[in-house]
């Protein structure tokens, strides 16, 4: 047993201190989440019309392809965009963003190096940002913010009001461990205080 | 951490995939020939004309390109023709809100959305079927006005048209527009 007080374990959201610091991946999630909820929703009401944006990318897809993508994108959206908002399993939805931005950016680049003119369908109908300018410079410029959210989240963690501290405490009760700071306590009386962090499994 | 955002993050594209895979199982298959423009079936080879020694070999027939208009398509100077012979029914596929910020003169609304809930929209029984349609969105590759005109083929409006260049080219042309406030 330490006789020095050993700090609790961060937390995932705390990679930094101050409560503004903190906030910030909050907003991030909330906007980034909230964006991207509302493009899948769109894009789900019209499949078809996203599917013909995505033969347009000219990837070589079959078109039996296409029609599965042109649900799985939307659902993709939908899913991260929600454990965002929510902040559960917020860095792994987050990676998942930030891959699909990165694939979506690549093709935008492909095409504008292609010179075609083509509307890529990103928001669904609802055409948020650049609307109907072609492939240009506001849709990388765009991307790239998104992109920059994504990235902030993840090495920052979610910030406030997230659901991954729920989630962390019920793994650490399964795998027999502290819930506030992680020690093993294999081998402890089941109401015996933390040694590490001194807390008590009865409160 | 690393190893495990890794993990969810599979978790998570797994999910989706599956829940997309699932949805496309269950939605009506997907029309995406508006978008697909399958190309001019290839010429087939003529057969070699048998030549005298010492005469030029017949050259080889060129084949015709199938023009625009005849896919549907139309560029301004065949829209501006059609005006200027009307009647002619000119439709508006972006959404309202663009609609009312400005869309070319005479035109009504019809947006892409009014199709989504699966009924017919009620200015598509104000058409009529005998004269011809032609339909815009916002211009470049945009595909409202393409999914617009074919839904109105599939409904017995033959002579439907799509203005490719859209608002953003009849606007460039310094076209009349109407704007509603």
């Amino acid at each position: 047993v330490t006789s020095t007080p050993i700090s609790p374990a961060p937390s995932p959201g705390a990679a930094c201190g101050t409560p503004v610091c903190s906030a910030i991946p909050l907003v991030l999630r909330l906007v980034l989440g909230g964006l991207f909820i509302l493009a899948g929703i769109s894009k789900l009401q019209n499949p078809a019309v996203f599917g013909g944006a995505i033969y347009k990318f000219d990837l070589g897809l079959a078109e039996s392809q296409i029609k599965v993508l042109a649900f799985a994108i939307p659902w993709t959206e939908i899913i991260t965009g929600t454990l965002l908002v929510l902040g559960l399993m917020t860095r792994g939805a987050a990676l998942v963003l930030l891959t699909m931005l990165a694939g979506f950016t690549f093709g935008i680049v492909r095409l504008i190096a292609a010179g075609k003119s083509v509307d890529c369908g990103c928001f669904g109908q609802l055409k948020l940002f650049c609307g109907d300018a072609p492939l240009g410079a506001c849709h990388l410029i765009r991307n790239g913010i998104m992109m920059a959210a994504a990235l902030v989240i993840m090495v920052m963690g979610p910030g406030r009001l997230y659901l991954d501290r729920c989630e962390r405490r019920l793994r650490r009760a399964r795998d027999g461990q502290c819930i506030r700071c992680g020690y093993d306590r294999a081998g402890l009386p089941p109401i015996a205080c933390c040694p590490e962090c001194g807390d008590n499994p009865r409160a | 951490v690393i190893r495990r955002t890794i993990l969810r993050a599979v978790v998570i594209a797994l999910a989706a995939l599956a829940a997309g895979f699932f949805h496309s199982r269950l939605h009506a298959p997907l029309d995406l020939s508006f978008a697909i423009h399958p190309a001019p079936p290839a010429p087939a080879p003529q057969p070699v004309q048998p030549t005298l020694v010492g005469q030029a070999p017949k050259p080889a027939p060129v084949p015709v390109p199938v023009p625009a208009h005849e896919q549907g398509m139309i560029d301004l100077a065949r829209f501006k023709s059609m005006l200027a012979s009307p009647p002619l029914q000119v439709l508006d596929a972006r959404e309202p809100g663009e609609y009312n910020k400005g869309h070319i003169t005479g035109a009504l609304s019809l947006p892409m959305s009014a199709f989504l809930s699966g009924g017919t929209p009620e200015l598509v029984n104000a058409l009529s079927r005998d004269l011809p349609i032609v339909v815009y969105c916002g211009g470049g590759d945009c595909d409202a006005s393409r999914y617009v005109a074919q839904r109105l083929r599939e409904m017995g409006f033959a002579t439907t048209f799509v203005y490719e260049d859209g608002y953003t080219g009849w606007t460039k042309a310094g076209e009349p527009v109407e704007v509603f406030k």
